[in-house]
């Protein structure tokens, strides 16, 4: 069911959210703690933005284990940003292990990931490829339900796609599942999704905790509290400061053991992280 | 108007229908899944509210 974080806020080590915490992104590859699988070792990838260079992303993705890869941690011990997504897969049956199926995916200056499962892929896979405008279309790369649920996300962004706001994000995250859910009854498909998006466009963050049975206990996903986070002699916490040095993680488990640095974002609602790093929480609203 | 303990959303005392009684006292919430979710974990709701910037509400982003 895969891991994942993301941050927006000032500067810091990508390896302070992956590699330094107490429960870092590469511990959850071989001992996620929220997880009945502890395993999420097929491949890792991690997004990141560099705007004094470009607006689009820089994505490194491999299909070897996050906890094994060196490049990975040496690339995370000298590379700054103030937003970037991670994410280490643990693949569904029936989905490749490959370079071009690991998340982050990224289009323009988007980037998107996903925990969880688009139950009945397969049966609305067509239908949702025949949705497409050919230049989503062209783009999708891999096999996944991530990524096709990715360019559902693009075409009903639409033309709001080079200026997004966090609500923006918001919006699409929910006609995403909207639709994805209408395409599922159609189909008959009886057992629930469970997606957790989360989509950025490096300045704004929008994310959904959600599973299509509100009785079911929907994958976990927390946010910090708005502050800066830091990782001193094995350390790490979340420690009020001035605006400039502040950021917000969203991940899919508590990086830190202090309990109070952490709220989980409620079921079935999204969350929007803006450019000021104010967050919001609202319900996703029934079709 | 109620607080949803889960999700902080403002809920009306009379339109929700989603409630339940917790050590005494009756709490509203805004959907199925937030009333879910607090029977999963009601002591992790029933904890103060973690502010991270004093004076800063974390929900809206406004100042309080």
């Amino acid at each position: 069911m895969c891991r994942f974080v993301g941050y927006l806020g000032s500067d810091i080590l990508i390896a302070d959210l992956i590699s330094r915490p107490a429960n870092s992104l590469i511990r959850q590859s071989y001992k996620a703690r929220e997880r009945s699988e502890p395993l999420n070792g097929d491949g890792f990838g991690v997004g990141w933005y560099a705007p004094d260079i470009t607006r689009e992303p820089c994505v490194f993705t491999s299909i070897t284990p996050a906890w094994s890869n060196r490049n990975f941690i040496n690339l995370a011990e000298h590379t700054r940003s103030g937003s970037f997504f991670s994410h280490i897969r643990a693949a569904s049956p029936g989905m490749g292990v490959s370079e071009v199926n690991c998340h982050p995916f990224r289009n323009g200056s988007l980037l998107w990931m996903h925990n969880g499962t688009v139950e009945g892929f397969q049966a609305i896979k067509r239908r949702l490829r025949n949705s497409l405008p050919d230049h989503i279309y062209d783009a999708i790369e891999g096999t996944t339900d991530s990524e096709h649920a990715f360019a559902l996300f693009l075409k009903l962004l639409g033309e709001k796609k080079e200026q997004t706001s966090a609500a923006d994000l918001a919006e699409g995250l929910v006609n995403t599942i909207w639709q994805l859910e209408e395409w599922a009854r159609e189909a008959e498909i009886l057992k629930p999704s469970v997606c957790n998006f989360a989509v950025t466009d490096g300045r704004a963050i929008a994310s959904v905790r959600y599973v299509s049975d509100p009785q079911i206990e929907p994958i976990s996903l927390y946010y910090s509290k708005r502050g800066k986070f830091q990782c001193c002699e094995g350390r790490s916490e979340i420690v009020e400061c001035c605006a400039e040095e502040s950021g917000v993680i969203i991940a899919s488990e508590r990086l830190t053991d202090k309990s109070g640095d952490w709220k989980r974002v409620a079921p079935n609602h999204v969350l929007t992280v803006d450019t000021h790093l104010n967050v919001k929480v609202r319900l996703i609203p029934e079709v | 108007m109620a607080i949803d303990l889960v999700c902080g959303m403002e809920v009306n005392d009379y339109a929700s229908g989603y409630s339940v009684i917790y050590a005494g006292e009756r709490y509203l919430f805004c959907s199925e899944g937030c009333l879910a979710e607090f029977e999963r974990h009601p002591q992790e709701y029933m904890s103060p509210p973690v502010s991270c910037c004093p004076g800063r509400s974390e929900e809206d982003g406004s100042s309080v």
